[in-house]
């Protein structure tokens, strides 16, 4: 906590090096978000690279009390937000072949996966059925089992209460299950 | 559905999660290089002195060009082409552009209307 208040200061006195490790230690968390958001590596990181100047300029306003993480992250969502709109405008774009080699996202293997289940396809599939979630759910899941956020932050940052984010997230998360266990249910025959 | 393959929750938090991104140093690179350039900018701004600066503007520059274009366009319109006034009559009497042509020209002129330079022989009007 002490860190992040001595951080926050140095953000605020325009300290270059402050940016940096902020980068060191969301970088990952604001890629990933920005990354999934927007399934384009390229206009994800220009997202990220503008959420970095716009935390250096808002810096000396910033009061903390939302937190670094949780300020950040809201900085980088309403990019994408942004983002998301324009291309809407714009009239969207095809569907991607290879969903997660696009957006530049890689996989950490979970401990206890199935040697049964094929890994690609179902991460395909659960990548696939994250775009298809409505964007208030999609911003929940990303933010709250992909960012790392609590459901408290994830409020925060989505300006919302923290008992919307938790019906988001149970929503989203049955949508998820109907379109996964098919797939386990194939795995464990 | 058994519960060995039921996805719960937590099981769906944890594939969501094993799914991220590593950050990309370049990122930071170009936004630290963007933040340097925006503050040469304003450094340069500062050091001008506030009026030479405000004429620098981009509305200044645009209205200084408007006015040019109204007040170019008033004149042709008002007064056709440059050496004329309003009506179309020249402020200049002779053809010639140059002041020795201007000169003969005159010459010619009182020449033509009395060639005897406007006297006569006996001192009295032709």
């Amino acid at each position: 906590m002490e860190d992040e208040q001595r951080r926050i200061e140095q953000l605020r006195s325009g300290d270059l090096d402050a940016l940096g490790d902020l980068f060191r230690d969301l970088g990952g968390a604001m890629s990933a978000v920005a990354r999934t958001m927007l399934r384009d590596r390229d206009e994800a990181d220009d997202v990220v690279e503008e959420a970095l100047v716009r935390i250096h300029a808002a810096a000396r306003g910033f009061r903390g009390t939302r937190g670094l993480r949780t300020w950040t992250l809201r900085i980088v969502m309403n990019l994408c937000r942004d983002r998301l709109r324009r291309r809407k405008f714009d009239g969207g774009r095809a569907e991607d072949l290879d969903v997660l080699g696009r957006a530049g996202l890689s996989v950490t293997p979970v401990l206890e996966w199935d040697e049964e289940l094929d890994r690609a396809k179902l991460l395909e599939t659960l990548e696939r059925a994250i775009d298809r979630l409505p964007p208030e759910q999609r911003e929940a899941v990303v933010l709250c089992h992909r960012a790392g956020l609590s459901q408290a932050e994830a409020a925060a940052a989505l300006g919302i209460a923290e008992g919307s984010v938790k019906a988001r997230l149970h929503r989203a998360r049955q949508k998820l299950r109907a379109e996964l266990e098919p797939l386990m249910e194939e795995g464990q025959r | 559905m058994t519960p060995e393959w039921r996805m719960d929750d937590e099981r769906i938090a944890r594939l969501v999660a094993s799914v991220g991104a590593e950050a990309d140093p370049a990122v930071l690179a170009r936004a630290r290089a963007r933040i340097a350039a925006g503050a040469a900018e304003e450094r340069w701004e500062f050091a001008l002195p506030a009026g030479v600066a405000w004429l620098f503007r981009p509305l200044t520059l645009t209205g200084a060009a408007a006015a040019c274009a109204i007040a170019l366009a008033a004149g042709f319109w008002f007064g056709g082409t440059p050496g004329t006034v309003a009506g179309g009559t020249s402020l200049i009497a002779t053809s010639s552009e140059t002041l020795p042509g201007a000169l003969l020209d005159e010459l010619d002129a009182a020449e033509t209307a009395s060639p005897n330079g406007g006297l006569s022989d006996s001192g009295g009007p032709s």
